[in-house]
Parts: structure tokens; C-alpha cells; sequence
């Protein structure tokens, strides 16, 4: 599958012109919204960044739709706790977009603590002629006033603004992992290692939990939740996976907290694959529904898997991301690979699926087709509108030119977060502190 | 037996930085022999457990993944019946673990066994043998030992997770009952009534309706036991004082 990129570099610091990476610049989600036109970037600096698309121009048709800058602000801020003498991260984990109802943009953004919802709004007018004051806003000697008018609003230069219209905090004691909004539009939920609690997006003091696994002793605690999302369309089911490899679909209706799960999928262990390593490798770093909502795509350290969810046995696909990375599991283990989390995606069609790798290297695989292939996100490689060229590791005995062997990745380069457009073949890919976006070859 | 040079292992360890460009290192370039393939993978757990603690982001999921597979190391090496080993508690250092603390019943080390568990570096740790004299080539690693009681394990992996809640403590007195945090102190002489104070770990009761949970933030051990020792120095002081 061959791919026009469309490639830009977004540095969010806007005071430095040096290439550094820091680490406030490092991306740590993607996200696009229902419709695609917007595409919002959360960072370790608590910072999120939001691209429109362009309108489609006649006059320049190579230059469908590209994605500029939108609106800039800060999310969430460093907090301490001086009760553990510890630093609340301000980095964003996660970010959701509602759908849209008005004019306005919404999206709830999260770090390790607090759940905020912001609004998105374009001012192009503003109200001029008011009485009690001049226009630079110094209030008028009312002696001076003579006549009565009314203030008319006038256009003037696009301003995007954003303010935050609800803050859900205090209800989780571990880290936020995930969120995600209900079909009804009306509730989201917020899951951290132990607990998924309920919200309604415009109460902000009660939440209600509904999932509990922290054991009475935390001494036996052995299990802890990593992901969970609601199904796209039947608003009282939603999953959850666990670092032990498995998944559990809940139903809310069938009682208030779900401890007991609808139907549970996991996949037994093969023998012939067991190391010390099993169980780290099997945690589930990322879950989501397909858009069908038939499906669900799982990711482990190696793997990528579509479930169905009428069959909670064995997964109906499994791909192999990165096998070569198998026999190397103990150096992973050791500079603390191991515990990367990536993330994956469907397209719009729920045929192709993606998730990255590492040395800036991101995978598709086509489900009908059977076809895979590995690009790569690195400026070297895409000059804007260059096709991208399909990637090969080499695992061992000769190495063809272009192929580059295992020992050659650059496991400090890894993406973790990918984005597909809901309909177009539109990708944007996290390399670090750098945004790609690509799309689709124009014929 | 045991004869095997030390292997260079270690050194190169501690070569790795963040940041760096990180190849995959030698680790597996050597065929170990399972036995020390599981030993190393032992090592790097204790020293990853003992570090989250130091994290500037503690994360509970890989605290919990790393303890799991100290646990499933312990057992297979349990099961093998290697008990000739000296225990010791995951936290403090022990520079002369020469006498087993909490174990009694150990049978006494076999000096032709050669300990498959890191030992501390003390020049007078008796238990020490040629094949065992590892460089540990500059590390800390003399407080990290390997504990093999289900006890310990319990009450080091208490220290562990019990350290991971976040707490709001901004508006800690405003949003938390102060009861909580005295509840297991015996007050019972001067309690008139059957005052029932939230319990630990808050219950959830019928679920649905509860509020958000904040409670069990603040009664994490480390936080009691403060609390309790002040009060024995209290008392101690009143002693002095009092029989003088």
C-alpha cells in the first residue's frame, strides 16, 4: 500500500529554534474527532495541539485538505502531592472528542489524576459602541455621554479560543489510563489501574464506580486493568483488558458495579512460546472496538489481535508485529522495552488495522488481503509528497541492501500512538516530539 | 562444580543510559544455561523493584508485572528445593546475612553448593565461594537480596503497591473523615458509643451510588506506623520523667 506523505514537523515550543527534542515536546496521544476535519495532539508538557483540516481549494488540488494549527493550550498543569512527595504528572494520556452538536469543538483530555472537558470555540466578531466605555475599554466620564447606542458586533481576525468547561477530579487514587465516551453522548468513563468509574459529562462531583478490582490485601493484587472502552454503538457494554492478557466485555444493566463480566476472552498460553517473560509480553497495552463494533483489536508486546465477540476462546487474527524482537525479550527486558505501551488502530472500513514499532517504524496489515507492510516515519525519509517505501528488517544470515537488521533498531525511537481519519485514508503518526501525517496517494 | 568465571554480564549493564541510543544489548549474545539465564533475569528484577520505588512516576502496572515474575522465579526455584540460601527481607541492606533472620528452620548452607542467588559484597560474608566473587562493577546492589518467604513477599509487596495512590492533598483535610486515619489505634477505653468510623478499604456498598473513593488514599502502613511510633516516643519520654 503506497502512501503520499504529506509530511510536517511540529515543534510546540515556539521559543526555541534549536531541533532538540525535550520532554515536554514528546507526543502522548492522537487523536482525530468524529468527523476527521480536526486532529488533537496531547504532550508530556501538559500541552494540547489542535490541526484543522483545510477546506479542498480547486485552485490547488495537490493540496487537498492538509492540517495547520488550530488552537494551542494547556490542559493540565504539574500538580504535587505532599502527602507522598510526589510529582502528579501533567502529562495528557488520553484524549477524547465528543461529537459535534454546535459550533463549538468539545474534547475531554486527561493526565494521571484529573479528567478535564474543554470547549473549542471561534470568535470572528466582536461587539463594538458600547456606552459606558471607549473601545480600548477605559470606562467614559458618564458626564461626557450625550447619546444612547447600540453596540454592534463587527468581524474581525479569526480567534480560536479555549476554555475548560468541566473538571472531573478526586475520584481516582491510581493512574488514568484510558477514557471513552458513551454512544449516549451523555456519559463517559474514566479507568485507572484498579477502578473504571462512571460520569455524567455535566456533573463533575460524584462519579459512579463501576468496576472494582483492588483486592482487600493489596498483598495479593497480581492483576491490573489497562485499557477499557465502551462499544460504539449499544451504550451499556464496554470492555476492559487486564496485564494478564485477557479481556472482559461487561454489561451495565446487569448489575451497578460489574465485577462480574459477560463474557471473558483470553487466549490459552502456548507452551512452546513460555520464558520468564510470558506474562509481561502478554499484558494488553491498548483495546478497541472496530467501528462495526463486531470486532475488537487487541495489542500485547508482540502481537496484534482481532477478537470476535462471539468467540471468547481464541482470537479470530493474530499478527506479528515485531517477531524478531522474541529472542531479544531478555535485553527489552533489561533497558525496560518491555514495558512500552503501543497503541493500535482500525481504519474507517475496519479492513486495515495499524500499530508502530520501534526505530520510528509503524506496520498495517491488511485483514482481507492478507497483506502487511512496515513504513517508517523519519524526516530523511519523507520529504513532503514523497511515496514512502516499504521497510524490512532482516533477522538473520545475509542482509539485503535497504534491510536493516535487528541489531540496528534504535529502541529509543518507538511509536506509540497512531490515528486513523474515521473515513479517509488519512494517518497521523507520533515519532517522539514529531507529528507525521500521510495520506493517500493522489492520482 | 561452579568453577565457570564470572561472567561480564553485569558490567556491561550499567552501561546503558536513557536517552542513548540503545542497541540490544549482549544479554542474549551468550547462551546461558538456563539456571543463570534465571538468575540474571532474578538480579534485574530485584534491581527494577528496588528502583520504583525511587521513580519520579511510580507506575503500579509495572510494579505489579515485576513482582509477578519475581514470584514465578521464586516458586520454580523453590520447587527445585534450593533452599541453601541465606533470606533476607527486600528492603534495608544486609551487609552479613550470615545469619538467616525469620528462618530457623533452614538446614545450614552446604559450602559445596554453590548459592544461585546474588549475595551481598562484605569481605566477611562467610557463605561466599570463589565462583560467586561477581563484580557488581560499581552498582548498588548490595542492598538488593532475594527474599523466599511468602511473608516477605507479602510484606515487601505491601511496601510496593502501597505506595502508588495518588492523594488530593490539596483539599485532604476538607475532603477526608480524620477518622480514618486513627482508626486502628485502640481507643476503646474512651469510646462511650459504637461510633462506626469508614472502614478500610471502603466498602462498596450495593455499588452504584457511592460517591467517588478517596479514602483509602491516606491509610496507606507507611503513614500509621509514623503515627504510632511518635506516640511510643511519647510514652517513653513520660517513663523517663515519671520514674525519675
Amino acid at each position: 500500500m503506497e502512501e503520499e506523505s504529506d509530511c510536517r514537523k511540529i515543534n510546540n515550543s515556539f521559543l526555541r529554534d534549536h531541533n532538540y527534542a525535550t520532554e515536554a515536546d514528546i507526543i502522548s496521544t492522537v487523536e482525530f474527532n468524529s468527523t476527521g476535519e480536526l486532529l488533537a495532539t496531547g504532550d508530556k508538557g501538559g500541552r494540547v495541539v489542535v490541526f484543522q483540516r483545510e477546506q479542498e481549494s480547486k485552485n490547488q488540488p495537490h493540496r487537498r485538505g492538509e492540517y495547520n494549527v488550530y488552537s494551542t493550550f494547556q490542559s493540565h498543569e504539574p500538580e504535587f502531592d505532599y502527602l507522598k512527595s510526589l510529582e502528579i504528572e501533567e502529562k495528557i494520556n488520553k484524549i477524547r472528542w465528543l461529537p459535534q452538536q454546535n459550533a463549538a469543538y468539545f474534547l475531554l483530555s486527561t493526565n494521571d489524576k484529573t479528567v478535564k472537558l474543554w470547549k473549542i470555540s471561534e470568535r470572528d466578531k466582536r461587539p463594538e459602541g458600547y456606552n459606558l466605555k471607549d473601545e480600548d475599554g477605559r470606562i467614559r466620564d458618564p458626564g461626557t455621554i450625550t447619546t444612547l447606542r447600540v453596540p454592534v458586533l463587527r468581524p474581525m481576525d479569526l480567534m480560536v479560543e479555549a476554555t475548560p468547561r468541566r473538571v472531573f477530579s478526586n475520584a481516582h487514587t491510581y493512574h488514568i489510563n484510558s477514557i471513552s465516551v458513551n454512544s449516549d453522548y451523555e456519559t463517559f468513563m474514566s479507568t485507572d489501574d484498579l477502578r473504571i468509574n462512571l460520569w455524567n459529562l455535566e456533573i463533575t462531583n460524584r462519579s459512579f464506580n463501576i468496576v472494582d478490582i483492588k483486592p482487600t490485601n493489596m498483598e495479593e493484587l497480581t492483576e491490573v486493568i489497562t485499557a477499557a472502552e465502551f462499544h460504539p454503538h449499544q451504550c451499556n457494554t464496554f470492555v476492559y483488558s487486564s496485564s494478564k492478557g485477557s479481556i472482559r466485555l461487561c454489561d451495565m444493566r446487569a448489575s451497578a458495579l460489574c465485577d462480574n463480566h459477560s463474557k471473558f476472552f483470553e487466549e490459552p498460553e502456548d507452551p512452546s512460546n513460555r520464558s520468564f517473560f510470558s506474562e509481561i509480553i502478554s499484558s494488553i497495552s491498548d483495546v478497541k472496538f472496530s467501528h462495526s463494533g463486531r470486532y475488537l483489536m487487541t495489542r500485547d508486546y508482540l502481537t496484534v489481535k482481532v477478537w470476535d465477540l462471539n468467540m471468547e476462546s481464541k482470537p479470530l487474527e493474530t499478527y506479528q508485529v515485531h517477531d524478531y524482537l522474541r529472542s531479544k525479550l531478555c535485553s527489552l527486558y533489561e533497558n525496560d522495552c518491555i514495558f512500552d505501551k503501543f497503541e493500535c488502530v482500525w481504519n474507517g472500513s475496519d479492513s486495515v488495522i495499524m500499530t508502530g514499532s520501534y526505530n520510528n517504524f509503524f506496520r498495517m496489515f491488511d485483514r482481507n488481503t492478507k497483506r502487511d507492510v512496515t513504513l517508517e516515519a523519519s524526516r530523511e525519509n519523507s520529504k513532503p509528497r514523497a511515496i514512502l517505501k516499504p521497510r524490512k528488517v532482516c533477522v538473520g544470515g545475509k542482509r539485503r541492501k535497504d534491510e536493516i537488521s535487528v541489531d540496528s533498531l534504535d529502541f529509543s525511537k518507538k511509536i506509540l500512538h497512531t490515528a486513523w481519519h474515521p473515513y479517509e485514508n488519512i494517518i497521523a503518526v507520533a515519532a517522539t516530539n514529531n507529528l507525521y501525517i500521510f495520506q493517500d496517494k493522489v492520482n | 562444580m561452579g568453577g565457570e568465571p564470572p561472567t561480564p554480564l553485569r558490567a556491561q549493564r550499567y552501561t546503558l543510559g536513557r536517552g542513548v541510543k540503545r542497541k540490544v544489548c549482549s544479554c542474549e549474545d551468550l547462551v546461558l544455561p538456563y539456571p543463570q539465564q534465571r538468575q540474571l533475569v532474578l538480579d534485574l528484577c530485584l534491581d527494577k523493584l528496588q528502583n520504583c520505588q525511587q521513580r519520579a512516576e511510580p507506575s503500579l502496572h509495572r510494579s505489579v508485572l515485576l513482582a509477578n515474575t519475581l514470584r514465578q522465579i521464586q516458586q520454580e526455584m523453590r520447587q527445585e528445593g534450593e533452599t541453601c540460601l541465606p533470606p533476607a527481607p527486600l528492603g534495608p541492606s544486609l551487609p552479613h546475612a550470615s545469619t538467616p533472620r525469620h528462618f530457623p528452620d533452614l538446614p545450614p548452607v552446604p559450602l559445596d553448593c554453590p548459592p544461585p542467588l546474588t549475595v551481598a559484597l562484605s569481605p566477611s560474608f562467610p557463605l561466599t565461594t570463589a565462583s560467586e566473587d561477581v563484580q557488581l562493577g560499581g552498582a548498588e546492589n548490595e542492598t538488593v537480596l532475594p527474599s523466599l518467604s511468602a511473608e516477605e513477599d507479602a510484606r515487601s509487596s505491601d511496601m510496593l503497591f502501597g505506595s502508588f495512590e495518588i492523594t488530593n492533598s490539596t483539599s485532604y483535610l476538607t475532603d477526608l473523615p480524620l477518622d480514618d486515619i486513627f482508626e486502628d489505634i485502640d481507643t476503646s477505653m474512651y469510646d462511650s458509643s459504637d461510633n462506626s468510623v469508614l472502614p478500610f478499604p471502603a466498602q462498596r456498598s450495593g455499588g452504584g451510588d457511592d460517591g467517588f473513593k478517596n479514602v483509602s488514599c491516606c491509610t496507606s502502613n507507611g503513614s500509621l506506623q509514623l503515627c504510632l511510633s511518635d506516640l511510643n516516643d511519647l510514652d517513653h519520654i513520660m517513663e523517663i520523667l515519671v520514674s525519675s
